[in-house]
């Protein structure tokens, strides 16, 4: 555990170690007592209220944990309806809890008069990377910091992709200095779901420049008729753990790390139990590579 | 068969919307496999539109019924398109749909009722204003050297008054903490109510008609000499003790005004 006092009484803002995802469920049992986890990632569009009472919950446990910011409603390459009111929104949330991190997603989201409110598969072609990569730009200037990028997982693709997901984030990198958040769930749904070769993805992640990946998402999936879905609600199956063995191998030490849990929220012990596999795997004290 | 971002993506939310359009969409697709799996973000689009309206109506919610919701957010989503990446955000035109749907001619009190739901649920995420108490205010005129009756009182952000020709708070509040509620008042009733946040709880507390009015009266900028005497005039009886003293316990002023 990192504790990084600062004179404001609140924990230093750098993630590191293993974090989970907050969630109203557990309020009550952060605010009782001492949780043994590293940070905290919430949704940022959960507090972007004038105040109330997540607010509150969210700055008293900044106090004692880190925090990273998910952005989940922006929709980084919708080509309408990109709005600077939920920036103005986000850069309020960024300054009452200093937070470490501040990721959103590779995915549109909204068309010209509606929001879909959905994190919907990019098109990976030309165009639509110079909208996004126009898009990280100006929302690293307003924000004044570097954001990170998370890959998703998607049920389809289009006939006129001129990269993969790799291609696309890898030059994101490059032409925006963003950085990258993994999941290493979403590699592996792709992979089920499209062929796409997750190891051959970690391999080339790994040629990056150093600090390129600011943290991973460890999360569950379920298998259904037609692909997996990515419905974060189970625990982080046996596959991905061996994938994150092989991205701990391969990529830098010490990303922090998230247990991520969206739907059907359980007990905190459950997410606590899964956070503790981690080092584990880090480690590679466990063996099987069957991807 | 190349075609920009913004159509491509245009093509693909019509699709969501309209079933019939997955052929349109489906040309687009990598793979002939893509079509059948769209349907999982058209049921993530129905399930979003249902899971936020719940959190912002769940007294609606139980009135209805689950299935009756369900199709009722479907319904919702497509006819008011949501403005925001906040999902908080989403369902403020609600009350209007009940009535645009034809809902509020079999249920007429529902558009009140989502009214106070949809206040409630700005409540919530209101501003944290301070609270002003009434020792506090009675200090802080003394230090002025003022009368009670010359202040003007700020309301805090998560305050507002409901009023409504049906027993609108009386129905959320059997609503409240119960597997199995039942009203067995009467629907038709004039009611009257302010929505607070002490403590972080969002709630409604009935209110007798003229302490709405005094109410009323300060929110719009009025002294509270002159909101009381608008009330006394009505009924000298009128209890200003008991009343300011139920105002201030409820956290429903944050500030005095005296200019």
């Amino acid at each position: 555990m990192s504790r990084n006092p600062v004179s404001s009484g609140r924990v230093g803002s750098r993630i590191s170690g293993v974090g989970v995802g907050l969630r109203s469920q557990h309020y009550r049992h952060f605010l009782s007592e001492h949780v043994p986890v590293d940070w905290l990632e919430v949704h940022s569009e959960n507090y972007f209220g004038d105040g109330g009472y997540d607010l509150f919950v969210l700055q008293k446990l900044r106090e004692n944990y880190p925090v990273s910011l998910h952005g989940v409603g922006l929709g980084l390459g919708s080509a309408h309806n990109y709005r600077i009111e939920h920036i103005a929104k986000l850069q309020r949330l960024i300054e009452r809890v200093d937070p470490g991190l501040v990721s959103e997603h590779l995915c549109w989201g909204a068309i010209a008069g509606r929001h879909v409110n959905d994190l919907l598969p990019l098109a990976l072609n030309n165009a639509a990377f110079e909208l996004f990569a126009a898009r990280v730009s100006d929302l690293q200037d307003r924000l004044r910091r570097r954001i990170y990028i998370e890959n998703v997982s998607t049920y389809v693709r289009f006939i006129h992709d001129d990269m993969d997901e790799i291609e696309f984030l890898s030059a994101l990198v490059k032409h925006t200095g963003c950085g990258i958040l993994l999941d290493v769930n979403n590699l592996y749904v792709n992979q089920m779901n499209h062929g796409e070769d997750a190891l051959q993805a970690l391999n080339r992640l790994a040629l990056l420049p150093a600090s390129s990946i600011g943290e991973i998402h460890l999360a569950g999936h379920t298998q259904t008729e037609l692909c997996l879905v990515d419905d974060h609600g189970s625990c982080v199956s046996d596959s991905v753990w061996t994938l994150f063995a092989h991205a701990s191998e391969l990529l830098e030490q010490d990303i922090p790390v998230l247990i991520e849990w969206d739907t059907d929220i359980p007990d905190i012990s459950v997410l606590l139990a899964e956070a503790k596999k981690v080092p584990r795997y880090q480690n590679g004290l466990v063996a099987g590579y069957a991807v | 068969m190349t075609i920009s971002l913004a159509d491509l993506q245009q093509k693909f939310v019509s699709a969501l919307l309209i079933p019939d359009e997955t052929e349109t969409i489906a040309g687009y697709f990598s793979s002939p496999e893509a079509k059948g799996r769209f349907s999982y973000y058209r049921g993530n689009l129905t399930a979003i539109w249902n899971s936020a309206l719940k959190n912002a109506y769940p007294v609606l919610f139980q009135l209805v019924g689950a299935e009756f919701f369900e199709q009722m957010a479907k319904a919702y989503g497509r006819a008011y398109p949501s403005q925001s990446g906040d999902l908080n955000e989403l369902g403020g035109q609600l009350p209007q749909f009940l009535i645009d749907s034809g809902i509020t001619k079999d249920y007429p009190y529902f558009y009140d009722l989502a009214v106070l739901e949809w206040q409630l649920h700005k409540a919530y995420y209101a501003a944290d204003d301070p609270i002003l108490t009434l020792p506090s205010f009675v200090s802080a005129m003394e230090q002025k050297g003022l009368a009670l009756s010359e202040a003007g009182l700020s309301m805090h952000a998560a305050v507002s008054l409901h009023q409504s020709d049906w027993a609108t708070v009386d129905i959320w509040t059997v609503h409240q903490g119960s597997d199995t509620p039942s009203f067995d008042g009467s629907l038709k009733k004039a009611c009257f109510g302010v929505v607070t946040r002490p403590d972080w709880l969002v709630s409604v507390t009935a209110l007798e008609e003229l302490a709405y009015i005094a109410l009323r009266a300060l929110q719009d900028g009025r002294s509270l000499g002159d909101a009381l005497e608008t009330v006394l005039q009505h009924d000298p009886d009128f209890s200003i003790g008991s009343h300011l003293s139920q105002w201030f316990t409820l956290g429903i002023f944050s500030s005095i005004k005296t200019e």
